[in-house]
């Protein structure tokens, strides 16, 4: 029996000591350990946590840690960048001059400034050249879809010919991702997806890499002396990859890392308490230019039918799932589908909202009735109805989205129509993208990263646009076109306007909903360095962070 | 010794007791509808003892529900397990040969995959539904019931009473169901009350790696939400330790009970050793 009682008690102790593993908000930071000080002489290093593994160092690779670091003009230098505001500004090419009819412009590059490749070879006009070559004939890279031909001027000029009036769109779309190339390492790589050899890491950014510890997923980079856009305050940048947000949101608190970076994958708001209210550590959190939506499926009834998209709409949680997603610091959306800080966001809509009268009345009138008695309607031929949710493969977020399901379905069963959460088409990734680019869905969730919505807007998802990486089904003529015209247009003005008239036409023919429009957070330590920017639903790991991020004045031993 | 062995079946019996209540009663006892959403994130409270999910639903009425298909899951689990391993052990003691040597072979293939990944794949790749988590745990779960009762019918087909029986020319078949049978009892109890045990562990442990059915209430799936969404960092502990104290305290009540065959087992064992002795 002492031995029993000895197992219980072994038990009992081992349940309690979960409660230590869960973070006391508020508590933490009491106890912050004294931050690593580092002087103004002494070499600098910046400590960047992440949840994306290193994989392969490669500038032509962007899936990885690696990869998405160079988003922020890290390691290899893209042509463009984006402003806080999601505003294109210069970078490797400083200025550029469109066509009027825009189809073609005059850009020219930083080739006079002195800059090197971090194996020493210098910049040339004939590494931009053979850049836009490899990607429009090797890599036939989507990022440049539009671009045609190009022409050397002189040694720093050069004209861009576009298949069609694409070159305010060429900008955009191509900002951030499209990086300059060394001639001398790609120029034989036929397969550059496939290379991996060492020199494939070598850019022309800010920061050479140095080395990675596979075993630490941990990647080490240096600071390039007298880099042309100015001086680099830190000398070293250290990016740690973590299994988990938990993990990384420990890491930061214990001070292992100064920042979080992770694209298009900010901190669960449900993961606010743990961050907020911590001595020395900032949440981070900014309005998020990305969304979690429901898109509408056109290919299918009864989702295709109209009266049936407006009960959908009146009979959401708008609330619950607001909540659901972003804690109490997230909004509820509006039925225009852009949200506010992006570009075009129109104001003049309104926000959604919960009326199931509306759309009881709404399935009544549109001939949804229950004919034969089992409380649930049937379509109006008399047919049954049980409406399909399907989400997203997603690791990190799969919890989230079949809450989301459960909440729609629960809501959705309170007019009375029976919804099937689809697990059949969540299993993997392959499975999920067979499924959904069949355009056989009915309902679906999903997500607008902010990447998407600086300037293809959340719509990407929507559209039926014949082109690119997406899965929409809506094809009414004029939200098409209307589509197209906004990816063409000359400047943001006319692109505001077009953006603002698509919201329009998804609000009145309910091409989906925004679930909710919630913050996003990347947590930074303010203890060791200042000059933090915090660039909306990206962080303050971004490419002003390596001119403006310095040590805090006075940190010495 | 006896008193003491009564004591730990009558612990058993109390927690079992207690658990089969609550899931028989659980319209009763649950405060709240656990399907019905409300304001999310809520402390525990005198309307929400143990506060609300991260969809506003009552964590309490959860944990009640949860019961139901812990037990559902883990008794009909059991019970084929224990058919299927008693049915494959006897044939395979009683009738040796090629038969014993198929059945043990596919048992010996069965004990050398890891069951729990196996258990995890076969669920990843069927639809999600109770039965199915049920089959995926039966189809390795059979295999330790199958070997201990061939053993076990290797001893008793040797006894006098089987002898007699076969020399009177009774069919295997009779033999096998009017005298083996009855004879394992003990053993087929102890399988079973400890594969109810093992089955809840293992569809606690699917659930909470998501395997289980979206918005089904387990307390596998309340674990599963708790950590994905972020109870336990967030120092939630009314949400993700009730489920755990309910599985250990399950878990626990089983195996007490497996103690009952203990005090006959071991007069048996006596009485086989004085029939040696003469």
């Amino acid at each position: 029996m002492k031995k029993q009682i000895l197992s219980l008690l072994l038990a009992g102790v081992m349940t309690l000591s979960l409660f230590g593993c869960s973070g006391t908000p508020g508590l933490a930071g009491d106890e912050t350990p004294a931050p690593t000080a580092q002087t103004t002489e002494e070499p600098v290093t910046l400590y960047i946590g992440t949840t994306k593994a290193p994989e392969v160092m490669s500038t032509m690779y962007e899936r990885d840690a690696f990869g998405r670091m160079n988003y922020n003009s890290f390691c290899a230098a893209p042509f463009l960048e984006r402003d806080e505001n999601g505003v294109v500004q210069p970078n490797i090419m400083t200025d550029w001059t469109f066509s009027d009819d825009l189809t073609s412009m005059v850009a020219t590059f930083a080739t006079d400034q002195g800059i090197t490749w971090h194996d020493g070879e210098p910049l040339t006009m004939d590494d931009i050249e053979f850049t836009f070559n490899y990607l429009m004939d090797v890599k036939k890279s989507s990022y440049i879809h539009m671009l045609e031909s190009v022409e050397r001027i002189n040694d720093t000029q050069m004209k861009l010919n576009f298949d069609g009036p694409s070159a305010f769109n060429f900008i955009n779309y191509a900002c951030m991702a499209v990086f300059v190339y060394p001639e001398h390492i790609w120029k034989d790589v036929d397969e550059p997806n496939e290379y991996h050899e060492a020199d494939a890491a070598v850019g022309c950014g800010p920061y050479r890499f140095v080395s990675w510890d596979e075993d630490a997923q941990t990647m080490y980079f240096d600071a390039v002396k007298d880099y042309f856009k100015g001086e680099l305050a830190i000398q070293h940048v250290v990016v740690r990859t973590y299994d988990s947000q938990d993990a990384l949101v420990m890491a930061l608190r214990n001070g292992e890392i100064d920042a979080i970076y992770d694209y298009s994958n900010s901190l669960n708001s449900t993961m606010a308490p743990s961050i907020t209210g911590i001595e020395g550590v900032n949440p981070g959190m900014s309005d998020n230019p990305g969304q979690y939506q429901l898109v509408f499926g056109f290919n299918k009834q009864p989702t295709g039918d109209l009266a049936f998209r407006k009960a959908v709409r009146d009979a959401l949680d708008y609330e619950l799932l607001a909540a659901t997603i972003g804690g109490e610091n997230a909004e509820i959306g509006g039925v225009g589908l852009v949200a506010p800080p992006n570009k075009g966001y129109n104001s003049k809509l309104p926000r959604l909202s919960q009326d199931v009268e509306a759309a009881l009345t709404a399935l009544d009138e549109a001939g949804y009735i229950d004919t034969d008695g089992d409380g649930w309607r049937e379509l109006p031929d008399g047919s049954q109805m049980d409406v399909l949710i399907t989400a997203p493969y997603s690791t990190t977020k799969k919890a989230l989205f079949d809450r989301l399901s459960e909440i729609i379905a629960s809501n959705l069963a309170n007019v009375g129509v029976k919804c099937s959460i689809d697990d059949q088409h969540q299993s993997d990734t392959d499975t999920y993208r067979a499924f959904i680019y069949s355009g056989e869905y009915e309902i679906t969730l999903g997500s607008t990263s902010p990447g998407v919505a600086a300037y293809e807007t959340a719509f990407y998802y929507y559209v039926n646009k014949g082109y690119g990486n997406a899965w929409g089904t809506y094809s009414e003529p004029e939200f098409v076109q209307t589509y197209l015209d906004m990816m063409n247009s000359p400047n943001y003005e006319i692109y505001n306007e077009r953006v603002k008239a698509l919201q329009k036409m998804a609000a009145e023919n309910v091409i989906g909903m925004p679930l909710a429009w919630d913050k996003c957070y990347f947590p930074y330590r303010t203890d060791r360095f200042e000059g933090w920017i915090n660039y909306p639903g990206w962080g303050v790991i971004n490419n002003k962070t390596w001119y403006n991020v310095h040590p805090i004045a006075g940190m010495d031993d | 010794m006896h008193k003491k062995l009564n004591g730990r079946v009558l612990a058993g019996l109390v927690i079992l007791g207690v658990v089969l209540l609550v899931a028989l009663l659980a319209p009763v006892l649950a405060p709240h509808d656990p399907y019905e959403l409300g304001i999310p994130y809520l402390r525990p409270s005198a309307e929400h003892p143990l506060g609300t999910n991260d969809i506003g639903q009552d964590i309490l009425s959860e944990l009640i529900y949860g019961t139901r298909i812990s037990l559902l899951i883990g008794t009909v689990s059991a019970l084929t397990v224990t058919v299927v391993g008693t049915a494959l052990g006897i044939l395979s003691g009683y009738l040796g040969g090629w038969v014993d040597r198929v059945i043990m072979q596919m048992t010996n293939v069965a004990m050398a995959l890891p069951s729990l990944p196996l258990t995890i794949i076969l669920v990843a790749f069927l639809d999600a539904s109770v039965w199915n988590i049920i089959l995926a745990i039966c189809i390795t779960a059979w295999t330790s019931t199958a070997r201990i009762i061939r053993s076990r019918v290797q001893q008793l087909k040797c006894l006098p009473f089987v002898q007699i029986e076969r020399t009177m020319g009774a069919s295997g078949a009779y033999i096998m169901l009017r005298h083996i049978l009855p004879n394992l009892g003990e053993i087929v109890f102890i399988r079973a009350v400890l594969s109810v045990g093992s089955a809840m562990l293992t569809e606690a442990s699917l659930s909470f790696l998501g395997l289980g059915v979206i918005g089904q209430k387990s307390w596998g799936g309340i674990l599963h939400y708790a950590f994905f969404r972020n109870g336990i960092i967030n120092g939630a502990y009314w949400w993700y330790v009730p489920p755990i104290l309910c599985i250990s305290i399950s878990v626990l009540g089983f195996m007490l009970l497996s103690y009952c065959g203990d005090g006959s087992a071991h007069g048996r064992d006596r009485k086989e050793k004085g029939n040696a002795g003469n």
